[in-house]
């Protein structure tokens, strides 16, 4: 009797093993430039690749990062807010700009100045190695930091309307502005609008 | 010896005005994906170089038919030993709708000077992963 009830517990548990394993969608890789990507209501790298993107190929369009006097321009990344209902990074916006315009060859980023210090904080540690004595100074490098000629700076901003008692359309704006910083004026701005139609029970946050 | 000096001037400074500018595409292709050739006309294959220096490259087609489509569309940019070129230009597909009769050019710069050679991808929108990289030539 024993037996059998043992039996009869083994078998229930490894259908009920059998079912939960079958339930359970499977797990993908997405590849770069997958064509079916999935759609949310909330932001997707899909997202920030387009946001990024548009506001590359305009700068590159408009010549707003163009130089003639064969030198490079110095970006710093002020302030990018996050005015969503998301908890989002704005680096994964940020990021692929400063990918792509350092490609383009026209412009660096620094990584010593920014709104709160340094973006890599080696560039501040490097002084301290001359004081030690555990360093060969021969090799230490002379640090002279370049100071940016340009400064970019942005918002995303979410806004929730409801259609009807089915649907709500969910707006994104990604805006961006490139500021010169010799005379502070604005000398390139973005927008990109990203908008999502879908169930009023879907969450974008 | 002053002429042999002023030709040597010359000649660098003509050399060096021609490696500014990228060589022009030598086997540019347009890619059109299944289906769509049988209602996107392509009109033209518009394309350059920016005041920056960089490849742009761009299709204006219309579509002949009677009802709204969509297409996605990139270009894939090449360097001079013809390898991909990596980056958000390349990869990204960008989804366009196209209204009956109505003139369109999709257009996109490359990212870094590099790239030299390229190739306009322009598949129906939606399409089946199997196919996504069937397509003809034209």
């Amino acid at each position: 009797m024993n037996a059998r009830n043992t039996l009869i517990k083994t078998v229930a548990l490894a259908a009920v093993l059998a079912v939960a394993t079958g339930c359970t969608p499977k797990t993908q890789n997405l590849t770069a430039g997958n064509v079916n990507e999935p759609t949310t209501m909330g932001l997707s790298s899909i997202d920030f690749e387009r946001a990024a993107s548009d506001a590359v190929q305009s700068l590159l369009e408009t010549g707003a990062v163009d130089r003639n006097d064969g030198k490079k321009n110095i970006m710093v990344i002020s302030s990018v807010l996050n005015d969503t209902m998301q908890r989002i990074d704005t680096d994964q916006l940020v990021k692929k700009i400063r990918i792509e315009l350092l490609r383009s060859g026209k412009v660096y980023t620094t990584t010593a100045i920014g709104l709160n210090g340094a973006e890599d904080k080696m560039n501040n540690v490097i002084n301290e190695l001359k004081q030690s004595k555990r360093v060969d100074r021969s090799t230490l490098v002379k640090q002279k930091l370049a100071a940016p000629n340009m400064s970019l700076s942005g918002k995303i901003i979410q806004r929730n309307n409801r259609v009807n008692s089915g649907e709500q359309l969910v707006e994104y704006y990604f805006q961006l502005t490139l500021t010169d910083l010799s005379n502070g004026l604005g000398i390139w701005e973005g927008e990109t609008p990203i908008r999502k139609l879908g169930s009023a029970k879907g969450t974008s946050w | 010896m002053k002429k042999i000096m002023l030709a040597c001037v010359i000649t660098t400074v003509l050399l060096t005005g021609c490696q500014a500018q990228p060589a022009a595409p030598e086997t540019s292709q347009l890619m059109l994906g299944p289906g769509v050739s049988q209602y996107i006309s392509v009109d033209a294959q518009p394309g350059g170089i920016t005041d920056g220096g960089l490849l742009r490259q761009g299709v204006r087609v219309h579509n002949r038919s009677h009802s709204t489509r969509k297409v996605r569309f990139r270009v894939v940019w090449f360097d001079h030993a013809g390898f991909e070129l990596a980056g958000l230009s390349s990869s990204r597909w960008a989804i366009h709708t196209l209204r009956p009769g109505e003139p369109v050019t999709l257009s996109r710069i490359a990212t870094t000077p590099k790239a030299i050679n390229y190739r306009i991808d322009l598949f129906p929108a939606q399409v089946s992963q199997a196919s996504s990289t069937e397509g003809s030539m034209k």
